[in-house]
């Protein structure tokens, strides 16, 4: 029997709503590797408290914890 | 030398240019700003619209219809409606909103908008920011959530973001919220927010949100 394969962008969101603002994550999102879609979640700071808690991968979909900044909205001062 | 006279000049109208600076007074009058991101019909009324950022032409949710907007050369309009921003546990799909345009404003562009698209991975995309001006980049992903501080209202998460990188450092700084992202041939694809403060990618809500909730056209 045939399966259905989840959206990435469904998966992002059901695991945003369990990693999002914990261990340092500031965003997660879809990404090509060498043409195949990936989940990356980006950390700000430090990454192992992310990558121990994070599943390896999500609906078939493998996870890469990349280290980055903080996301902030982009008005001036 | 002779004299000096001031002469008016009959029919002189200012110009309202997509990429400049804009704000609402009340942020402009702190030193903030963002950028008018370019114009929109607004399918509610016959007006067009500048289009920008909640976050600078409605001060994070803190303004009211008609509030004034300035641009560098002072007032050029007031606030027309936003799509509130949502604090936790509720997830944004977009930082957006629209203003109206004195009659005494020519609205200008560097290049004509034509239409809109879907963005996909991969993607060739333009803007024209207040901060960084012309700067080109490539989509690298259209599902993105994130959270991000914004000062008003502590820690907000968005979704189905689209994250876009830069070709030659940043796609957009500070300053540049509001732009529009442009495909190449101008169709409007997003709009930018936010950014990433170490590796300078940039964070845009997807056309569809802006024109959908804000129910305007391009």
């Amino acid at each position: 029997m045939a399966t259905s394969v989840p959206d990435i962008a469904t998966v992002i969101e059901e695991l945003s709503g369990r990693f999002l603002g914990r261990f340092g994550i500031v965003a997660i999102s879809d990404a090509d590797e060498n043409g195949r879609e990936i989940i990356e979640v980006f950390v700000a700071g430090d990454t192992a408290e992310a990558v121990e808690s994070l599943p390896r991968s999500a609906a078939g979909f493998l996870i890469k914890v990349r280290r980055g900044g903080r996301i902030v909205p982009h008005a001036g001062s | 030398m002779g004299a000096v006279s001031i002469v008016h000049c009959r029919g002189f109208r200012p110009y309202l240019a997509m990429g400049e600076s804009g704000a609402h007074y009340a942020l402009a009058k702190t030193g903030g700003f963002g950028t008018v991101g370019g114009f929109a019909a607004d399918l509610q009324s016959s007006l067009l619209l500048a289009v920008s950022n909640n976050h600078v032409f409605a001060n994070d949710n803190n303004a009211n219809a008609n509030d004034p907007l300035v641009c560098a050369a002072g007032p050029f309009g007031g606030l027309v409606r936003y799509h509130p921003l949502q604090m936790l546990p509720a997830v944004n799909d977009l930082d957006g909103v629209v203003g109206w345009i004195s009659e005494a404003h020519r609205m200008t562009a560097p290049v004509p908008v034509n239409g809109t698209r879907p963005a996909t991975r991969g993607l060739r995309v333009k803007k024209f920011g207040a901060a960084s001006g012309y700067t080109t980049g490539v989509v690298a992903a259209t599902a993105m959530t994130a959270s991000i501080p914004y000062d008003k209202l502590g820690n907000l998460n968005f979704r189905r973001c689209l994250r876009i990188e830069g070709n030659q450092g940043p796609f957009s700084v500070p300053g540049d919220s509001g732009s529009l992202v442009l495909d190449s041939r101008n169709a409007v694809v997003g709009i930018i927010f936010a950014g990433d403060e170490t590796s300078g990618y940039s964070l845009a809500n997807p056309v569809e949100a802006l024109t959908g909730l804000l129910n305007i056209a391009f």
